[in-house]
């Protein structure tokens, strides 16, 4: 017999429709739960908010789980999560801080998608348009790129050895990976 | 590459290892390599600074705990009249048993948990009635049609404040044992895989059902004693068993992690027969900004002198549009470093070193005119050199279409690793 931490996502989605069986889509949500949890405290950074709105987000899953056709469970949560954590700040416009918050996050939300980064893919990472445009960055985007992608380093052992801060260090590869993307596009 | 994939989705002892900055090197970089590959992963990250390991387990098992109450609730709304049945037939049942034979009756009674786990509880305690029965005496039978009655009478009682109150934890026994036998009883009409799915999900409360139900006949047949404690007590009981197992878990990841450590250290001890792992990455030439400066001279013995660094900037002014690189791509190249570097089994003192060499690819693609910007000792000087001459070709630099020679510069990284 298959334990249940086998099925796969999609799987217990599917036996959630079929049964309506709550429990089936508790355990789908716990796989993720944790995340769920992290991400509301990043934006309510109050433990107590952070526990409502896990609880929260539950209900809001079992209402448009079935609405949606789901390929990417994990991502399609994430959204969700993110949505609803989002909308929650707006209706709280007393406080400010989080507002301004909210607007700056909102960009990001947009750009937030399904779609990997070739680089972040391993069997894409030896592509040649790739490799190509990786010589092509600015100098301290392409270290960071080669030395976080192609030799393992962490954040912090770039960030000594480069003498430059761990936030830099992630900047250089964000802004390294945003230049790839353009680069791959307008070679293909 | 296993160590990696171990982290395909990052696990609550994994966030943590990382937040306090237990894992190092390869390890750190494969989740943060998993955070950049999924934003989820990654604010999560962010969230999780903000407490501690011990808060953010206290919430989750909290959570958990209300995910299980709120997704058992419902069911148990919808199965309540079923449920109701067959506790009666089970209390009835036992009962019964327990009348024919005064001595064996409590066996068969403890057994009856397995035999409903099992699905075959109707049929079984209805069959038992029935052969048994036939042997009881009429005076037998009349008594035991009173002992029905009355248990009929209690249920009805328990029953009430189930339903006026909505609690559902009252009845999660009752809930949980219905399900398996209106789900098998559904059989013919689900998949069949459906089916095994769903029963699946019935593990944890298998685990819990046998005593609940126990303590519950046990409280009908001897005084009466309201149900509702006991299978709240049974409930409390089985999320504290789950949060132990939980605990269990984490514990034996840190165990592992410890007999890593463990294992590391012994082999630190023993260098000759320790095995480096050892990668490069090509450092661009680029001069030295004095807080750079250092911070290396903090890691490193020698540092650049300023001869070094102009030579370095001069070399990089030089630096072709389309500049040298491995021909079989840097990741390989890594790949063959990590291989091929042997630490210096003298050096017992350290076990990690950065060696900088800076050299010509000529245009046949060929490394040469090497020049060691900077090493800890001669022993990782001579090895990285060793390495890089013995190591694949590098695709030329190229010029307007032109191949040219182009300097280049590693930054090859000696480290002991443990023995697989």
């Amino acid at each position: 017999m298959k334990k249940q931490e086998e099925y796969s996502d999609v799987k217990l989605i599917a036996v959630f429709r079929e049964t309506g069986n709550l429990e089936v889509l508790g355990n789908l949500y716990e796989r993720y739960m944790h995340l769920v949890y992290g991400v509301c405290l990043k934006y309510f950074e109050d433990r107590e908010d952070a526990r409502d709105g896990v609880n929260g987000i539950f209900e809001k899953l079992i209402a448009e789980v079935t609405k949606h056709e789901i390929e990417n469970f994990k991502s399609w949560l994430y959204v969700l999560t993110k949505h609803y954590c989002l909308m929650k700040l707006r209706s709280e416009r007393s406080k400010q801080h989080r507002q301004e918050k909210w607007e700056n996050e909102q960009e990001m939300f947009m750009e937030s998608s399904d779609v990997l980064h070739p680089i972040d893919e391993e069997e894409k990472k030896t592509d040649d348009a790739l490799k190509a445009c990786i010589e092509k960055l600015k100098k301290e985007q392409k270290q960071c790129i080669v030395l976080f992608y192609y030799n393992d380093r962490s954040y912090k052992e770039i960030s000594d050895a480069l003498g430059m801060e761990e936030k830099k260090v992630k900047s250089y590869i964000q802004n390294g990976k945003r230049n790839l993307k353009i680069c791959i596009e307008k070679s293909s | 590459m296993s160590k990696r994939n171990k982290y395909s989705r990052l696990s609550w002892s994994d966030i943590f290892d990382y937040l306090e900055g237990k894992l190092k090197g390869r390890e750190r970089n494969a989740i943060e390599r998993e955070m950049e590959r999924d934003p989820f992963e990654a604010e999560a990250m962010e969230g999780f600074e903000k407490v501690s390991r011990e808060e953010a387990e206290q919430d989750l098992s909290q959570l958990r705990a209300s995910l299980s109450r709120r997704t058992r609730k419902i069911r148990w709304v919808g199965w309540y009249s079923a449920a109701a049945a067959l506790a009666t037939i089970l209390v009835a049942g036992t009962i019964f048993l327990h009348l024919n034979n005064d001595d064996g009756g409590i066996e068969k009674f403890e057994g009856m948990p397995e035999m409903r786990e099992s699905g075959k509880v109707k049929e079984l305690s209805e069959g038992e009635q029935l052969s048994e029965g036939e042997e009881l005496s009429e005076v037998e039978q009349l008594s035991e049609v009173e002992e029905l009655s009355e248990v009929d009478e209690q249920n009805r009682v328990t029953e009430q404040p189930g339903l006026s109150e909505e609690n559902g934890e009252s009845f999660e026994g009752d809930g949980a044992v219905d399900e398996e036998v209106v789900e098998l009883a559904e059989d013919a009409e689900l998949a069949e895989e459906v089916v095994e799915a769903a029963k699946e999900f019935e593990l944890k409360s298998k685990e819990i059902d046998p005593d609940e139900t126990n303590a519950e006949v046990q409280a009908g047949q001897i005084d009466g004693v309201p149900e509702v404690n006991l299978a709240d007590e049974a409930m409390s009981m089985a999320d504290k068993g789950t949060n132990e197992a939980e605990r269990g878990v984490i514990k034996t990841d840190k165990g592992l992690g410890e007999a890593d450590k463990g294992t590391s250290v012994a082999d630190n001890n023993i260098i000759i027969e320790t095995k480096e792992y050892a990668a490069a990455a090509p450092v661009l030439p680029q001069p030295m900004s004095s807080k750079s400066a250092q911070r290396a001279s903090k890691l490193r013995k020698r540092e650049l002198n300023d001869t070094e660094a102009a030579s370095y900037k001069n070399q990089s002014n030089e630096q072709a549009i389309h500049p040298a690189h491995p021909a079989n791509g840097y990741a390989a190249y890594f790949e063959y470093l990590d291989s091929s570097l042997v630490f210096p089994p003298d050096e017992k003192n350290i076990d990690s070193a950065d060696v900088y060499v800076n050299f010509l690819v000529d245009t046949t693609g060929r490394p040469g005119d090497f020049n060691i910007l900077r090493s800890p000792g001669e022993a990782f000087s001579k090895e990285a050199l060793r390495a890089i001459k013995e190591g694949p070709d590098w695709n030329p630099a190229g010029r307007d279409g032109e191949q040219i020679e182009s300097s280049t510069t590693l930054w090859v990284v000696f480290k002991k690793k443990p023995h697989k």
